[in-house]
């Protein structure tokens, strides 16, 4: 049984639909994350599985119970809030028990889960301090402590890492998934960072505007986005429009610089073989610089550009490059033996393997 | 009319005396703070001297010392209006504590027309008080419009007796006050970070043991601030006890404005002004070190050590 179910999952505000038929399930133990730029309903959901908005159809089910129409109090889910929201007026061991003392725990009971609770999080010994006492990497793991404490079904994360600076959100996150894997609680986590998302989840949603693009392993999305839209959003994607001169059974065929070429498309964006015209997309890795051009066999593309910036970034350089239809960004290796200057002429090579194929935005 | 040099020699002169005041943070100080300061002084601290001294004399200066002012309030009379007074105020604090509150957390989570709903609050307060007292004479009065309605409306029959009561001045003294705690209530509502109630519902706790756990202490010290303003001028109030309540609810304000006024003993007046300051200051002072704080808004009982 799953631990969260969703099913057809809308809301409304007033003529603004925020959650466009959502449906996805959780197993237990999962580490989860909801993706998606802002505004595109990722929060709602998780409010609404927490209680605080009420979907305007569809069903939320926890642990196999239908939850729509219970209140927060009610339900055996707990959330760890964007700006935490721990209590100033009670001590680090006070927040913690908040949860125990409303379930009625006895007192020895909430005390030795608390201070279970303060070791597993790192923070042993820091019971009796208060809030405002605290560092932000500290506030965090008293959030995640508070929440846990209960052994809800599912712990809900709205974004609360966001705050952090580069450095501590990457300790926190390894520190998240650790305690997920030591307790076994399973984990809901929104953010609209996808680096985060994809080092710390088991599987993806991703969302745009209310609707679910995409569902599947970090490595499956990245890999295999099903939409543009996921291939941008995960990861850059420099894209060339092109028309289908012919498509076969896994094949488009598109014409570049003259040159016609074969592009393999995945399985999960088939739609691509049935467009009259395509966005061929690459991932900046996978695209070289060469000085010359070296024609073609039909398994890569070559387009001619102008070097117009290049941004050293310690183990590796990237490049923007000008051609005529884009702008192309190009992620170098730092031990590549060629290094380009501003203003150099070069070529875009990219293999048709590295391809992403999806059926063009633009209007044919 | 000044010439160019004059106006920059003006400008040269006024730019050294902000270069000197500049290194004296000590002057800044005494700049900013010692018109207020001497203010205070002059029409505050000297005039409050001045009643301690004269109340231990038997007359005006020259006189005697004397304990004898003190010595009589302790009279069963003065007691007794102390008393009263002391009932009237505890009830008016807990009445417009209880319904500023109300209103003020409405406003803040219930409405949007929040500043509308504060301005008219405010508004009796730009009508004078006085008016606002024979506003409430005329409500209360054998033919006023509170027996009229009642008369109407067939709840009773004939005209009951509102004004010159125990109750006329508590409705007075609310209706007064009410605006005053409403204020520093919606200020600490509306600061109050709203995630906090949502993470105590998150943590299972219902609407009730929220508000108790979460809300009320958090906002506890816009409760502390409402209270006194209410408290302690509730507690010498004259105005009100004067108009309404007449000789039927007689409070120590108007005792000593009578010691004043009337009865020209003004040592009498001044001790008696100088035991209800000392009452009220001792009051907040022991408040403070019962720990009221803890005792009223009390934490989650936890235990403690960790």
């Amino acid at each position: 049984m799953s631990i969260v179910s969703i099913q057809d999952l809308r809301k409304e505000f007033g003529n603004v639909t925020a959650v466009e038929g959502a449906n996805f399930d959780i197993e237990e133990g999962e580490f989860v994350s909801v993706l998606g730029p802002s505004g595109s309903g990722k929060s709602t959901i998780l409010r609404m599985i927490a209680g605080f908005e009420s979907p305007t159809s569809g069903s939320i089910e926890i642990l196999g119970k239908e939850v729509v129409g219970m209140a927060p109090f009610e339900r055996e889910v707990n959330m760890v809030f964007q700006d935490l929201a721990l209590f100033p007026h009670l001590t680090v061991a006070e927040n913690i028990k908040y949860g125990l003392q409303q379930k009625g725990v006895s007192k020895d009971e909430q005390q030795r889960r608390a201070t279970e609770m303060l070791e597993i999080v790192d923070l042993a010994g820091y019971g009796n301090r208060d809030i405002d006492q605290l560092s932000g990497g500290e506030q965090q793991r008293v959030a995640l402590a508070r929440a846990l404490v209960n052994e809800p079904s599912v712990v809900l994360f709205d974004e609360p890492l966001a705050s952090l600076d580069r450095k501590l959100r990457q300790r926190m996150q390894f520190e998240l998934q650790q305690i997920q894997e030591e307790t076994g609680i399973t984990f809901l986590y929104v953010t609209h960072d996808q680096e985060v998302a994809m080092s710390v989840s088991d599987r993806m949603v991703v969302l745009n505007e209310g609707k679910i693009e995409q569902i599947g392993t970090p490595e499956e999305i990245y890999r295999d986005p099903e939409s543009q839209f996921v291939a941008q959003f995960i990861g850059d994607l420099n894209s060339v429009y092109s028309k289908v001169v012919e498509a076969n059974d896994d094949t488009v065929e598109v014409q570049t610089n003259g040159t016609l070429v074969r592009v393999p498309v995945m399985e999960t964006t088939t739609p691509a073989l049935n467009a009259e015209a395509v966005d061929i997309g690459v991932r900046p890795q996978n695209v070289t610089l060469q000085q010359t051009s070296s024609n073609g066999d039909g398994t890569a593309f070559e387009i001619g550009g102008t070097v117009i910036n290049r941004m050293y970034r310690g183990d590796n350089i990237a490049y923007i490059v000008d051609t005529e239809d884009e702008e192309f960004l190009v992620i170098e290796q730092q031990d590549t033996r060629t290094e380009f200057e501003i203003g150099e002429d070069v070529y875009v090579q990219w293999k048709t393997d590295d391809c992403l194929v999806f059926p063009s935005k633009e209007v044919a | 009319m000044a010439t160019k040099t004059e106006t920059s020699k003006f400008n040269e002169y006024s730019q050294s005396v902000l270069d000197y005041i500049r290194d004296r943070p000590r002057l800044q100080v005494l700049l900013l703070a010692g018109p207020t300061a001497g203010l205070l002084v002059a029409f505050f601290i000297v005039p409050v001297l001045i009643m301690v001294w004269y109340a231990f004399l038997t007359g005006l200066p020259p006189a005697d010392y004397t304990m004898e002012n003190f010595s009589r309030i302790f009279d069963p009379l003065y007691l007794g209006i102390i008393g009263d007074t002391f009932l009237i105020t505890v009830a008016t604090t807990i009445f417009t504590v209880t319904l500023g509150y109300t209103l003020a957390y409405s406003m803040v989570r219930f409405s949007r027309k929040t500043t509308l709903l504060l301005l008219l609050v405010i508004l009796p307060f730009w009508t004078n008080y006085i008016v606002r007292m024979y506003a409430w004479i005329n409500i209360l009065q054998a033919d006023g419009v509170l027996n009229w309605l009642l008369n109407t409306g067939g709840v009773v029959e004939g005209s009951q007796r509102f004004m010159f009561s125990h109750e006329a001045v508590l409705v007075g003294l609310i209706y007064v006050w009410l605006p005053l705690a409403v204020l520093p209530f919606y200020a600490s509502i509306k600061t109050m970070d709203e995630d906090l109630i949502e993470a105590a519902k998150d943590l299972g706790a219902g609407p009730l043991k929220t508000f108790f756990t979460v809300t009320l202490p958090m906002t506890k010290n816009g409760i502390y601030a409402g209270l006194i303003l209410v408290a302690v001028p509730a507690f010498g109030a004259f105005v009100t006890p004067a108009l309404l309540g007449g000789t039927g609810s007689v409070m120590i304000g108007m005792v000593i404005d009578n010691q004043f006024n009337q009865a020209f003993n003004w040592n009498f007046g001044a001790a008696l002004g100088v035991f209800l300051t000392l009452a009220v200051v001792a009051s907040l002072l022991l408040a403070v070190l019962a720990g009221v704080e803890d005792k009223i808004l009390k934490r989650p009982d936890t235990g403690g050590e960790n």
